[in-house]
């Protein structure tokens, strides 16, 4: 019952937004405590159920027959796998409310669709249900769009009709996949399905592409990731939080928790490909971020190197692999938001994206600077952060069960190290580019509210990671046995 | 009764074909005295030959004008009620065997006409103005 | 001939129908200048249709009727509650159109009876029937759409549609003549027998035609030319209405006389019906994707989704039967409600593409409700028109055939397809400033709730899509 009161509170929370009166101080703050209140529940839900590993505790799940002919059900729940994400989720929306300092016209509606936009994501993580899960996977799709096309930059239109356009085609050819897996097994019920659902090993893997595919749109994976860097360098930077942040994560969650479980023989020959389309986002990812004369667009390119881990530890389908990539979904969103935000008090200070003008930014600046620097080292995965503990199992995992794209995969560490540390050194190291610079100050409260969580979690987990993994291992280990693997 | 005999010794599918085979034939007929005529009957035209002659007049206006609308109300009226005869007719002829069900129909019908008339009627359309 | 009080029974809807037909036409004359009443009075009809249908409905009732060629069915009523629900909003729209005119009165009993003619189709399980029911239903719908006298666009449209139907309804007939000299009888039932028997080669010809006059109705390509110009032309209201009603109940006989009069012919049929329905869906969305007119693009889109339910119609194989049927009356309901709503925003707003410019700023809530009626349309969960494309996606996926699959794709890339053609207008009313132009009528209130009924309609379909669902199951017809 709470995880659908989670679920569906910001929806009412949006409704709010709309009835408020047009007070700017006042719809900020509302928005805060709206947002406030599902992670304020998904903490609580995490002190009661999830310390203590009963998060499949009855209470936390509901289950009810919604088209009886199909087999479709309301069916939602918390697992392992989802967990995480889900407080991301909730997480991330609050960290986005107070990020949104540069949204000025339409406020109201802006909030509105942030929390219709939380809904779906909150959903996907807990669906329990194919239909419900692509039900809350598209939910997602229009407020995103809304938010790009009217807060975003001058190429705003053109970016959100593409983003909604690529990802509407790959969840269109998903639910393809899953209508064919539920009509043919009787039942859409995840819990029912089980490990391939009671069909044969032609039938899996007849289903397995489509989703498959579908899913790695929404990732994206890199032959298919061209709609993302228009839509990542248009929109505004709360937009970009949940955007990068969520979003990516409803396709390797999709991976995790449905094409690898409940399609273990459909999935297992595409298994080294998709890892290896890893291995290609994290290579591609960090070759063409060192080429970016954008700041945001180096973040972009960053944030696509490393979902690479988690398609990388997710292929490999053992239990350390699986763990680097679950959590992987988790700090990759914590870190991306971080350095989506800075860029964002970067480029409203000094007026400007280009790395060529940028420079010296750390005297000027010694919070965001700092701040900055602690996002790029964990993006590089240094040791100590939480970033490190995630692609480290991703590697390992994936080492073990496909060598040759676990090596390469560490060579993406590299590489990511070189751009990251090159970033920093034109923007926030050596001279002050610019005299103008001398008058900017430091990030503001807001700005700092916003990302302190977010070093602070990166942290915390880099050192505790047992906090989110014991979580998160009774799930992954239901999933190992579920393909059968190591 | 020759219909049933047919019936008994040609396959259905055959009657069809009979039914073809006398359209050609038709056709045929036509095509091939057009054809004839044409190619047999000396042509030549003059102005003369061209006129309108006995009861003919020459034409004095553009013939393609409107007619008043009026016309076709009541040709249209016109039509409607002679169907209604044509359906009263044979329904009066066999009404013995019908009974009341014949009897319901037929009144049913003829109301429907009614409320047509009375539809007509009051719109003004049975005024000639 | 038997008929018994039973028989009555059976023909409430059609009797109501009738009866408020004569009644709003003897209103016109009998208490002039009125436009109200008669709204009023058709609007009454309809509900009343719709509640005779329910109560049937509800009561379980069913047989066949006049020596089988009338049955009632959940089939049939779940269409006649369509169609009913349709015209009750369609009047309510058009009320205050309609009384601008002058001929309110005419108008509403063109309305009601196309419903007449619709709820009568539904029912029919006899060929000549079935065409005379047609016609019933066809012939007032060429005189909605020139009703329109003050555009010349209203009068050719309604030509176009006359000539383009006269025709198909000529070839209709000529596909039911040939098989009825096949089978040597009319009745679906004894139709199915003689199929059964294989397939001769004039039997063949005479399911092409009429599969072909049935193209031509529901704007199937391709034969379907004269959609454009008779949307376009007609009133908003009527284009509305005839392209979800009308229809529905078409699609809805053509799925009895396939399954119930020729289901041994299934190999033919699916395989023609899976080609003209990807033919139509892609005809539909290349061309609306080309159209600056709001009215236009909404009459291709009408032919796109004809191709969606006929992909359906194609999956009527193997273990899709019931699946396929299911989709079918799904998808019309929900199609119904979207549609509509879509036709009667442009009667509040235009059909010009720029009038929608920043139309969130000037009028927020038609700018929400046509956004609601575009993502439905796209097939956007959990909006009306995804529970219509997942049906159709389901009985394809269920259906085994490498065809079907294959139109299943065609499912796929047309709803990609049709995203920026629907969410050009969305883009107008979010992204743009709003332009200098008129800011179009105000509308009657009746127009604006049929509107709002309709757009909450189609944003919580989900919620009677349980029972729905469990009505559609049952009340299949196999």
């Amino acid at each position: 019952m709470i995880t659908t009161i989670i679920v569906f509170l910001p929806l009412l929370g949006a409704l709010l937004m709309l009835l408020l009166p047009d007070e700017e101080r006042l719809v900020r703050y509302a928005a805060l405590g709206v947002a406030a209140v599902p992670l304020v529940l998904v903490l609580f839900v995490y002190f009661r159920f999830g310390l203590g590993g009963n998060l499949d505790s009855s209470s936390l799940s509901q289950n009810f027959t919604w088209i009886e002919s199909l087999g479709v059900g309301y069916r939602v729940g918390l697992d392992g796998l989802g967990f995480g994400m889900f407080f991301l989720a909730a997480l991330l929306t609050l960290i986005a409310v107070a990020a949104s300092w540069d949204i000025t016209s339409n406020l109201k509606q802006y909030y509105a669709m942030l929390f219709v936009a939380e809904v779906g994501m909150l959903g996907v993580f807990a669906a329990q249900d194919l239909i419900l899960f692509y039900i809350f996977f598209e939910i997602t799709l229009v407020p995103m769009y809304l938010m790009v096309g009217i807060w975003g930059d001058q190429n705003r239109r053109a970016a959100a009709i593409k983003f909604f356009i690529y990802t509407f085609f790959g969840s269109t050819v998903m639910l393809a996949g899953f209508l064919a897996f539920g009509i043919l097994a009787g039942t859409f019920s995840i819990a029912d399905l089980g490990a391939g659902g009671g069909l044969g090993s032609v039938a899996q893997v007849a289903i397995a592409a489509p989703v498959l595919f579908g899913l790695l749109i929404k990732v994206p994976a890199v032959p298919l990731h061209s709609w993302l860097l228009d839509v990542y360098v248009s929109s505004p930077i709360s937009t970009n939080v949940v955007l990068s942040g969520v979003l990516p994560k409803l396709g390797t969650f999709g991976i995790i928790k449905i094409a690898l479980p409940l399609l273990p023989q459909g999935v297992e020959p595409f298994l080294p490909y998709v890892a290896a389309l890893g291995v290609i986002n994290i290579v591609y990812g960090a070759f063409v971020a060192f080429l970016q004369p954008d700041l945001k667009a180096l973040v972009a390119y960053s944030s696509i190197g490393t979902l690479g881990f988690i398609l990388l530890g997710a292929a490999a389908g053992n239990a350390v692999g699986l763990n680097g990539a679950v959590m992987q979904q988790v700090t990759h969103g914590l870190y991306s938001a971080l350095l989506f935000i800075l860029v964002g008090v970067i480029a409203s200070k000094t007026g400007t994206r280009r790395i060529a003008e940028l420079g010296g930014l750390a005297a000027r600046m010694p919070w965001a600077s700092g701040l900055l620097a602690l996002g790029a080292l964990a993006a590089m995965g240094l040791p100590g952060l939480a970033v490190f503990v995630s692609e480290f199992m991703s590697i390992m995992g994936g080492y073990e069960a496909f060598p040759v794209q676990g090596v390469l995969a560490t060579l993406g560490i590299v590489l990511s190290a070189m751009y990251l540390l090159y970033m920093l050194a034109r923007t926030i190291f050596g001279p002050i580019e610019n005299p103008a610079y001398e008058e900017i100050g430091d990030a503001g409260p807001a700005a700092l509210a916003a990302v302190v969580p977010l070093a602070a979690l990166l942290v915390i987990l880099g050192i505790l990671p047992g906090l989110l993994i014991n979580v998160q291992q009774p799930a992954v280990q239901a999933v190992v046995a579920a393909i059968g693997g190591s | 009764m020759t219909l049933g005999l047919l019936q008994q010794e040609i396959a259905y599918g055959t009657l069809y074909l009979y039914v073809g085979i006398s359209m050609l034939l038709i056709s045929g007929f036509i095509a091939f005295v057009l054809v004839l005529a044409r190619l047999l009957s000396p042509s030549s035209s003059s102005a003369t030959k061209g006129q309108n002659y006995e009861t003919g007049e020459s034409t004095v206006t553009d013939p393609w004008r409107p007619f008043p609308v009026r016309y076709y109300i009541f040709a249209l009226l016109f039509l409607i009620f002679d169907v209604e005869a044509a359906f009263l007719f044979p329904w009066a002829v066999v009404y013995g065997e019908l009974g009341l069900y014949g009897f319901v129909q037929m009144v049913i019908f003829v109301f429907i006409l009614t409320v047509g008339l009375v539809y007509e009627w009051k719109k003004g359309a049975l005024k000639w103005v | 001939m038997p008929v018994t009080p039973e028989t009555f029974v059976a023909l409430i809807p059609e009797l109501v129908a009738l009866g408020f037909l004569v009644l709003v036409l003897l209103l016109g004359v009998f208490v002039p200048r009125s436009a109200a009443v008669p709204a009023a009075l058709a609007a009454l009809g309809s509900l009343a249709v719709f509640g005779s249908a329910v109560v049937l409905l509800a009561a379980g009732f069913s047989g066949e009727f006049f020596g089988g060629a009338f049955v009632v069915d959940g089939f049939a009523l779940y269409f006649k509650l369509v169609v009913s629900a349709s015209a009750f909003f369609t009047v309510l729209a058009a009320a205050r159109w309609s009384g601008g005119t002058g001929d309110a009165p005419e108008y509403m009993t063109l309305i009601l009876s196309v419903v007449a003619g619709s709820i009568l189709l539904v029912s029919m399980r006899d060929l000549f029937g079935i065409f005379l029911a047609i016609e019933l239903a066809t012939i007032p719908s060429y005189a909605m759409v020139a009703f329109d006298r003050s555009r010349r666009e209203s009068s050719e449209g309604g030509m176009k549609y006359l000539i383009t139907g006269v025709i198909a309804s000529s070839v209709l007939l000529y596909g039911i003549v040939l098989i009825y000299g096949v089978s040597g009888s009319a009745q679906l039932s004894e139709v199915a027998q003689a199929f059964s028997e294989g397939l001769s080669p004039v039997a063949l010809l005479g399911l092409v035609l009429l599969v072909s006059g049935f193209a031509f109705k529901v704007s199937a390509a391709p034969f379907h030319f004269w959609t454009p110009d008779a949307y376009q032309g007609a009133p908003t209201s009527a284009a509305a209405f005839l392209s979800v009603a009308p229809k529905a109940a078409t699609f809805a006989v053509l799925l009895r006389i396939l399954l119930e009069g020729m289901p041994e012919a299934a190999p033919a049929w699916t395989a023609v019906m899976a080609f003209i329905a990807i033919l139509t869906m892609f005809v539909g969305n290349l061309f609306a994707l080309r159209q600056r007119n709001v009215r236009r693009m909404l009459a291709y889109s009408s032919v796109a989704h004809s191709g969606y339910i006929l992909a359906a119609f194609a999956a009527l194989q193997g273990p899709a039967l019931s699946t396929g049927v299911q989709a079918v009356m799904i998808y019309s309901a929900a199609y119904a409600v979207m549609n509509l709503g879509a036709f009667f925003v442009i009667d509040l707003v235009g059909d010009d593409g720029k009038s929608y410019n920043g139309l969130l700023k000037t009028r927020p809530g038609i700018a929400l409700s046509m956004g609601v009626f575009m993502a439905a349309l796209v097939g956007l969960p959990p909006l009306s028109g995804f529970f219509g494309k997942l049906y159709v996606i389901l009985a394809g996926a269920q259906s085994g055939s490498v065809l079907v699959y294959v139109v299943v794709g065609a499912v796929v890339v047309n709803s990609v397809l049709s995203v920026p053609y629907y969410f050009g207008i969305v883009r107008n009313m979010f992204f743009e400033e709003p332009g200098g132009g008129e800011p179009g009528v105000s509308g009657s209130g009746a127009l604006r709730f049929s509107v709002y009924a309709l757009a909450v309609a189609t944003a919580l379909f989900f919620l009677v899509m349980g029972p729905l669902a469990a009505l559609v199951s049952g009340a299949g017809l196999v």
